[in-house]
């Protein structure tokens, strides 16, 4: 189906509002297709894609009716873009890196080895000048995208023994997709990258010896801790993972203004109860993984960690050097990060710290 | 933080939100509706003001003006610490506060703004959400009329300005500290002597010897007034109040009469300032810890962890004492403890260790490097 009898036939506002007085072209009822890249109501991605399905449907008192799509139904999880840029669906939620084949600038609007955290992203993007880098990108595929949720910091991942030195890691086959794979590769670990649904498999045949996923809350889910013990943290790949809610470019600048406000706020709104559902359940996640299933939480040595960071911090920055829009991305990031990281050090990572600390904990 | 410098006079006249804006065209639904809002900061101050008119904005427009705001700041109405009693006798529909302004109504309401070695933003957020946190919250403000929701956090403040760093607890010997709310209670605990003055003195007190430190919010509003260029020393982290949230209160039989769609427009209104107030004050406060330094050699120290270890023991009595309240005060004090120390261990795991990992092998870490 092309874009524009896409657009024709989602706007059912003709046959839907006949009856009523005097109808505003806001009160025009519309049918709208949200696709996703996860599992109906997978935990935390599903329920929170659903939340803000369901959100723009309640708030506009059904007049925006968002129809759900999960990984699937209508296309596949890594056709979600496609679909969205050429107006086969209205919207999507899923992470921008799934992208990256069309332009690498798409990390960083998802998370980079050595980036942002959540609450360092939400202040680039909306407040720092991250939403105009990406609104230029994806404007450049017939997209709009906005934050839409964040899983928060991954962790370091599973393995059989702990990694002390990088002769560790260098004889490892480790799950990692993305920029985090291209570091662990570079450094001259066998990095693969599988779907999530094939990771415990592979675990379990050999096929692989060490993994990561997202943090405890989805790692419990997926059973790993029954072949894998040691957690290792914290993780360099993933520091904040960002959901994205994207929209058909078209369809997104012939909407009201407050209709815009309306999808926004509902996008910004789940960006603080993912996170929330996430920091509830990895909290009682990673304790179950430590009482109950003898896991062993392991930090990586700062010099082993290090090096990693140094090899990430180079792959993320060629990854920026394909064009002009790659670069502009990049040293509006790498600027952000430098400052605010003094001022995250004094107060989160020093206040959680001590914290621990006087609770008695690690 | 409390009542800030009221730099002018009251204005005489209040602002109506939104209205002038909109772009849509009003629809057959009946007049709008002109809802009065409260808030408890001065209408000149920074950032805390313009959070509380941007949720009503928000309303307004998805309400396609249906709901109109009138909004008062702090003074111009009602005082600010009584913003929970007007709304809750209906005299005004709304509020944008700190909930531990109403501490002398019912201490359990320091669970709903900052906690001592408690919970941050989005903890909080998780708390209130799926760890059973929004229903004592109703229980609590039910019982004044009023039903509140989360609608911002500023995020982690500091430990406050001194005259030399603190080494020891016996640093805080002779020196009058302006600090207020749960801190003030428990470095009183602590033998320290303490002054809640509002903002508007705080300028005057300094320069007139009356207090030797001060304790506010954090880099950028403590920029805003100077207090760098009379007390050098900063402490972190701001232990007594790492997250502190603000909330939208509204007349609960007002909101039990909004539609279904109404009321979930505010919820919606409120939900998205979680993303917005803190994501611009944590882009504000790391420009202010660099330009502090840089411009005006604040010297950035952590509090020793021993130093640390007494104020939590002393937190944790001052708290308990709370939970002895009622019963309500009691069940509240168990569930935010239990969350507290179910996250604690995988927030150390996670972004703190994640941010001390990265700031170490990037050399990011120079602010604090240089002056521990």
């Amino acid at each position: 189906m092309d874009r524009r009898a896409f657009l024709q036939r989602a706007a059912i506002g003709a046959t839907g509002t006949a009856a009523l007085a005097a109808p505003a072209l806001s009160q025009e009822r519309q049918q709208l297709r949200m696709v996703t890249s996860w599992p109906r109501n997978f935990p935390g991605l599903g329920t929170g894609a659903q939340r803000v399905a369901d959100r723009i449907t309640q708030t506009s008192g059904g007049r925006l009716e968002v129809k759900l799509f999960s990984s699937g139904e209508l296309v596949p999880a890594f056709g979600v873009f496609d679909a969205v840029a050429s107006g086969e669906a209205n919207m999507y939620h899923s992470a921008e890196y799934y992208f990256e084949k069309k332009h690498r600038g798409f990390n960083f609007f998802t998370s980079v080895p050595l980036g942002l955290t959540t609450k360092e992203m939400n202040s680039w993007i909306t407040y720092g000048g991250g939403q105009a880098l990406w609104d230029q990108l994806s404007g450049e595929f017939g997209v709009k995208s906005l934050l839409a949720g964040n899983t928060g910091v991954q962790m370091g991942g599973w393995f059989r023994e702990p990694v002390a030195t990088m002769e560790d890691l260098k004889k490892l086959t480790f799950r990692m997709p993305g920029l985090g794979g291209e570091t662990l590769r570079q450094i001259g670990a066998n990095a693969i990258s599988l779907p999530g649904g094939e990771i415990f498999e592979a675990v379990q045949s050999g096929r692989i010896d060490a993994t990561e996923w997202v943090g405890p809350y989805n790692d419990l889910a997926f059973g790993i801790q029954k072949l894998l013990k040691i957690y290792m943290y914290p993780g360099f790949h993933e520091p904040g993972t960002v959901s994205s809610l994207g929209i058909n470019r078209t369809w997104w600048d012939g909407l009201t203004d407050s209709d815009r406000t309306l999808i926004t706020a509902c996008a910004q709104a789940e960006n603080d109860v993912m996170i929330a559902e996430y920091n509830a359940n990895n909290g009682s996640s990673l304790r179950e993984l430590l009482s109950q299933h003898e896991v062993v939480l392991q930090a990586f040595p700062q010099d082993v960690w290090s090096e990693i960071a140094k090899v990430g911090d180079q792959v993320v920055a060629d990854a920026a050097k394909d064009d002009l829009t790659s670069a502009k991305i990049y040293t509006s990031y790498k600027r952000f990060r430098k400052s605010v990281a003094s001022w995250s050090e004094i107060s989160d990572q020093a206040y959680l710290r001590a914290r621990a600390d006087v609770l008695g904990h690690v | 933080m409390s009542k800030k410098i009221d730099r002018r006079q009251v204005l005489g006249t209040a602002a109506t939100a939104g209205a002038a804006a909109l772009a849509t065209p009003a629809i057959a639904q009946g007049a709008p509706r002109k809802l009065s809002l409260v808030t408890s900061w001065p209408r000149d101050s920074l950032i805390l003001p313009q959070s509380a008119e941007r949720v009503a904005q928000t309303i307004t427009q998805l309400t396609n003006g249906q709901i109109e705001f009138e909004i008062f700041h702090s003074g111009e109405t009602v005082d600010p610490f009584e913003v929970q009693d007007a709304v809750g006798s209906g005299a005004a529909d709304c509020y944008h506060s700190v909930e531990q302004y109403f501490i002398k109504k019912h201490p359990a309401f320091v669970f709903f703004s900052a906690v001592p070695f408690g919970l941050v933003a989005h903890e909080m957020s998780g708390w209130l959400k799926f760890g059973g946190g929004q229903e004592f919250w109703d229980e609590l403000s039910g019982a004044f009329g009023v039903r509140a929701l989360m609608a911002g956090s500023p995020g982690a403040q500091m430990g406050g300005w001194f005259p030399k760093p603190i080494t020891t607890t016996k640093d805080f010997e002779g020196v009058r500290f302006r600090v207020q709310g749960a801190a003030g209670q428990v470095y009183a605990a602590a033998g320290v002597d303490t002054v809640n003055l509002p903002g508007a003195q705080l300028v005057e007190a300094l320069f007139g010897g009356e207090i030797q430190a001060v304790e506010w919010v954090g880099p950028y509003l403590d920029l805003d007034y100077g207090f760098v260029k009379l007390l050098p020393h900063y402490m972190y982290p701001g232990w007594h109040d790492p997250g502190g949230i603000r909330s939208f209160g509204i007349n609960a039989a007002l909101f039990a009469e909004l539609s279904p769609t109404e009321q979930s427009v505010f919820e919606l209104a409120a939900a998205r300032e979680n993303t917005l107030l803190e994501a611009e004050l944590n882009k504000l406060n790391g420009e202010s810890v660099v330009s502090m330094k840089r411009e005006y050699g604040a010297q950035v120290h952590k509090f020793p962890d021993d130093v640390l270890k007494e104020l939590f023991r002393l937190s944790t009595e001052t708290l308990d004492e709370t939970a002895a309240h009622d019963d309500l005060a009691r069940r509240i004090h168990e569930s935010y403890f239990a969350y507290r120390d179910t996250v604690t261990e995988y927030a150390a795991v996670s972004s703190s260790a994640y941010l001390e990992a990265r700031n170490t092998a990037l050399a990011l870490n120079k602010v604090s490097r240089y002056d521990d």
